[in-house]
């Protein structure tokens, strides 16, 4: 799948609710102009804080909200402006979700066995194609006694599982786990991403992770897609993107994901971002980043940059990326910090 | 985790008491509402058996009598044993008030999951239609349609439905908004679910308890809309022993024998205390966050 | 223990239970620690350990149908279960204070966040208007909140997440406690705005010698604030010590499954562990049924409290008294098996 300038705006408009009118004034800028590339089998960690519009993009890819601009090019078609029925009907059989609050994802009323066959009652695959609740379950290694079972009786991980289990009875080939560890405990989001790369391997599937831990993507992601503001800052393999982060935010990232091994050896970490993330209605005018940016120079608050390439696969966007490559950077003292101890 | 383990351990144990049923019937306002409620169904379906007389049967030395053994609660200015006039009238009531409240019901929650679900232009059409109708005094509503169409049971029987439907339309419609944007009728989005099968499937079954509590709540009015009705000599017409009916000919005579008015409306106070104590008791164990403070 | 002679807390023996109904749910099972003035503890365990309830107990705020079943909780030389209800809520705000994990559930959204704090001062009878605002806007800007003068007319939900969870801070520091519970307070969080609080918390600590109880599902986390670290498992604690030992060696079973479950950034490589079963409690140990070592008298007898180092393991397998060795089982060599 490839995202070309996907761009995925809010307005505030009372009238549009009428249906009368279209957008006008500020909007909240989302999704502001994505470029990602999503090859069969890998799996794609899309990083950033709250608010940075990365779950945005994945409700988009999926069909939940609408697209303002740009292209979502699907086995060659661009499946962006799929509005009649019928077509995006069947783009929901290759691109599935799993939803970050599992529980609240399944409809409070209906048990299990029939939840996980509506997506055959949905797009009426007939009864030889599809899968049993029994077979479904034991997928995501549940016993088939829970098929019994409502939704609130279930504990987050059996919820998160039978999410899972419905995401796949369609065979997808594209899944998008939203924060797929929130709200579970250790042990239970261990045996979730152990599953979750078992089912990849089965069944050859391609995954989007959505996170703001950068712990749980480096388990098994092939590429990082870091996102700041509706823009990818940088994109590459999660190896180099670990090993040697090329964008400020990259870096601040990997130092603020909790680590035993790093608290021990600095207890704490060197680079500490100030302030929050900005509101996407009112997004830092040039480089996006350069309010919060410990290696802001004046050109960041005049001149956006442009993706550049840093190696095969490898993009960001940054003006200084090379000194923060090597590290020869320096953390100005008016908006990073260099935490003490 | 182990929260799940403890649940298991909990329900295991717990008795009667916890169930659906001990938990409405364990309480006084539950229990009193629900005995209530049974002796009515009781009434409706053996009057014929349980009544001294029949509802008709005259006996003019014997009008205007207080309580007496031949005549339990006395009788009436044409001699009619009150109790077995009124036992015979709480088959009128309910003949009335459920298909009223059924009728609003069906047609009110069908306007809402219409207006809610839709929205835009239909939901403003509709939600504008329903507080026309709303804004009508329901006196002036019910003498209106009367007029039209002329006093008989079905009739009344339509006036009530028609001023109740607006009720459960405006709830149903909040419910669907509500509902709407949860996650899982997202989640049944993302999956290709249809407007209707989202609407009928998923939506409509987490909406049915704050309706099902609106018509506890709105038997009892609509019981005492169709007396009220009646009373006026809008509804049911004599010698139809329709509790209106019997409170106006009681009222008639109220000075000398005051039996008819007070034994009506003492039936009515009961059944109205009774519905109404019963839909609270099952407001509170179907939804608690809607109760005061849950014991 | 390390803690010294004259500690800030003292819990000896703690056991708290819920009745649901008819029966008994045991939260707490002979819970022990001490925390020193001015220092940390971090407290770690997954949903139903019972690390919320130690920080409630310790508030004094247990929902009706908890109670404590034994045990002391001494706070300064005071026995809080002795205490009469007056004398508590004038230890609860002054003495201990609690941040809780969603702050926008903490804090009222109908008043001003001028208006809470002035609340708090106020209940505990601080001197007047004007010095009492003072002491607000002084509270706020040491917790990094810029404007604070202006910003304290703002209602909860005008601030961020990061915002409010410093205004819990604030708060809980205004009156100069001795102890801070804070319950989870970076999880609802991202994770570069817990490194921000995590750096506040430990800056502020340095500054004015508050002892901290830090609780978290997550080992990590803890580790970059706490200097002792308790890991809590069922109820009961499992293992104690300073936070560098027990993450480069740790001693209990579920430790060492807890560290190797977790997905990190530096061991991408490795697959992670998961603990196989669920929660049983039974006469023994709590974690026998799930733990690779067990022999037949982990679930006969609950291990004792013994000490390894300078660290303190609840475990038959560091018991050299107890019939474990008698049974075959031998101490452990390394690593936690997969």
């Amino acid at each position: 799948m490839s995202l070309r300038n996907v761009r995925a705006y809010f307005w505030e408009n009372p009238l549009l609710s009428l249906g009368i009118g279209r957008g006008s004034g500020t909007p909240t800028r989302a999704v502001d102009g994505v470029n990602l590339e999503l090859k069969r089998g890998e799996t794609v960690g899309l990083v950033g804080e709250s608010g940075s519009g990365k779950t945005t993009l994945g409700r988009t890819i999926v069909g939940l909200e609408a697209l303002t601009g740009g292209q979502i090019l699907y086995e060659g078609q661009d499946i962006a402006n799929f509005r009649s029925g019928a077509r995006l009907r069947r783009l929901r059989k290759h691109v599935q979700m799993i939803f970050q609050d599992s529980q609240a994802s399944l409809s409070p009323r209906l048990r299990v066995s029939y939840l996980l066959q509506e997506p055959y009652r949905i797009h009426e695959v007939p009864t030889g194609e599809r899968h049993t609740v029994a077979d479904l379950l034991g997928m995501v290694d549940l016993a088939a006694d829970q098929a019994v079972k409502f939704p609130h009786e279930l504990s987050g991980g059996q919820a998160k599982r039978i999410g899972i289990a419905r995401a796949l009875a369609l065979r997808p080939e594209l899944v998008i786990a939203d924060e797929p560890t929130a709200g579970l405990d250790v042990s239970a989001a261990a045996s979730i991403l152990n599953l979750m790369q078992d089912l990849q391997d089965r069944f050859g599937l391609t995954y989007l992770l959505i996170t703001h831990d950068l712990n749980v993507v480096s388990y098994f992601a092939d590429v990082i897609a870091v996102m700041y503001l509706g823009r990818l800052m940088e994109v590459g393999p999660a190896k180099e993107l670990f090993d040697a982060p090329a964008h400020p935010y990259t870096r601040a990232l990997l130092e603020a994901a909790p680590d035993p091994q790093t608290a021990r050896s600095i207890r704490g970490p060197r680079l500490v971002l100030s302030g929050e993330i900005p509101s996407p209605r009112n997004p830092p005018a040039a480089c996006r980043f350069h309010t919060r940016c410990p290696f802001v120079q004046p050109v960041c608050r005049t001149r956006d940059p442009s993706p550049e390439e840093v190696g095969p696969r490898h993009v960001v966007m940054c003006h200084f990326w090379r000194e923060v490559l090597s590290g020869e950077a320096i953390p100005s003292s008016s908006t990073g910090k260099e935490s003490t101890r | 985790m182990s929260s799940a383990i403890l649940d298991e351990q909990i329900v295991r144990r717990a008795g009667w008491r916890q169930s659906t049923l001990g938990r409405i019937v364990g309480r006084p306002g539950g229990f009193f509402g629900t005995a209530v409620v049974a002796c009515l169904l009781v009434v409706v379906a053996f009057a014929g058996t349980i009544a001294p007389y029949s509802a008709a049967a005259q006996d003019i030395p014997a009008r205007l009598q207080g309580p007496s053994w031949h005549h339990l609660l006395g009788t009436d200015q044409l001699g009619r044993d009150l109790l077995s006039r009124i036992l015979f009238g709480v088959r009128i009531e309910l003949k009335v008030a459920v298909p009223a409240v059924v009728a609003a019901w069906v047609f009110g929650e069908a306007l809402g999951l219409v207006a809610g679900y839709l929205g835009g232009v239909v939901d403003n059409v509709l939600m504008v239609v329903m507080d026309t109708l709303q804004a009508f005094p329901a006196v002036i509503l019910a003498l209106t349609l009367l007029a039209l169409l002329g006093p008989s049971l079905i009739d009344v029987i339509i006036v009530i439905a028609v001023s109740y439907a607006p009720g459960y339309a405006r709830v149903t419609r909040a419910s669907v908004l509500g509902v709407k944007q949860d996650t899982f009728v997202e989640a049944e989005r993302a999956l290709g679910a249809g407007k209707s099968r989202i609407t009928f499937v998923h939506i409509l079954p987490n909406i049915m308890p704050p309706l099902f509590i609106l018509s506890a709540m709105n038997l009892p009015s609509a019981i005492a809309t169709e007396v009220g009705l009646s009373f006026l000599g809008l509804g049911v017409q004599p010698p139809t022993p329709s509790w209106g009916v019997i409170l106006a000919d009681g009222f008639t005579y109220v000075e000398a024998a005051p039996w008819a008015v007070l034994w009506v409306a003492l039936f009515l106070m009961v059944t109205t205390l009774g519905f109404t104590t019963l839909g609270e008791r099952l407001r509170d164990v179907v939804d608690p966050r809607l109760a005061g403070s849950e014991r | 223990m390390t803690p010294g002679p004259d500690p800030l807390l003292v819990v000896r023996d703690l056991s708290v239970g819920y009745m649901v109904g008819a029966t008994n749910i045991a939260a707490l099972d002979q819970v022990e620690f001490d925390i020193d003035r001015g220092e940390s503890l971090g407290i770690v365990g997954e949903s139903g350990s019972g690390k919320s309830t130690l920080g409630l107990t310790l508030m004094s705020l247990l929902p009706r149908n908890a109670s404590i079943r034994a045990g002391a909780v001494i706070l300064k030389g005071l026995n809080l279960r002795n205490l009469q209800p007056e004398d508590l809520r004038e230890i609860q705000g002054k003495e201990v204070a609690m941040i809780f994990q969603d702050p926008l559930t903490s804090l009222n959204p109908t008043l001003r966040i001028g208006t809470q704090m002035m609340d708090v001062l106020r209940a505990h009878g601080h001197g007047m208007h004007q010095t009492r605002r003072e002491r607000i806007i002084r509270a706020l800007e040491e917790v990094g909140i810029p404007d604070a003068a202006n910003r304290i007319k703002r209602f909860p939900h005008e601030f961020s997440g990061g915002m409010r969870q410093r205004v819990m801070i604030a708060m809980a520091l205004m009156l100069e406690p001795a102890l801070i519970i804070a319950d989870e307070p970076t999880s609802a969080l991202d994770t570069t705005l817990q490194v921000q609080i995590l750096a506040l918390m430990k800056r502020l600590q340095t500054k004015h010698g508050t002892a901290i109880l830090f609780i978290s599902h997550d080992l990590a986390v803890v580790a970059g604030v706490c200097h002792r670290v308790l890991v809590m498992y069922a109820g009961r604690v499992v293992e104690e010590g300073d936070v560098s030992s027990v993450l480069e060696r740790p001693l209990h079973p579920y430790t060492k499954a807890l560290l190797a479950s977790r997905p990190s950034v530096t061991r991408r490589n490795e697959r992670l562990a998961t603990i196989p079963g669920r929660v049983q409690l039974g006469l023994g140990c709590a974690f026998a049924n799930r733990c690779l070592h067990a022999q037949s008298v982990c679930r006969r007898q609950a291990p004792r409290y013994v000490k390894v180092e300078r660290n303190r393991v609840r475990c038959h397998i560091y018991d050299e008294s107890s019939a474990y060795h008698v049974e075959g089982g031998s101490p452990l060599s390394d690593g936690f098996d997969v």
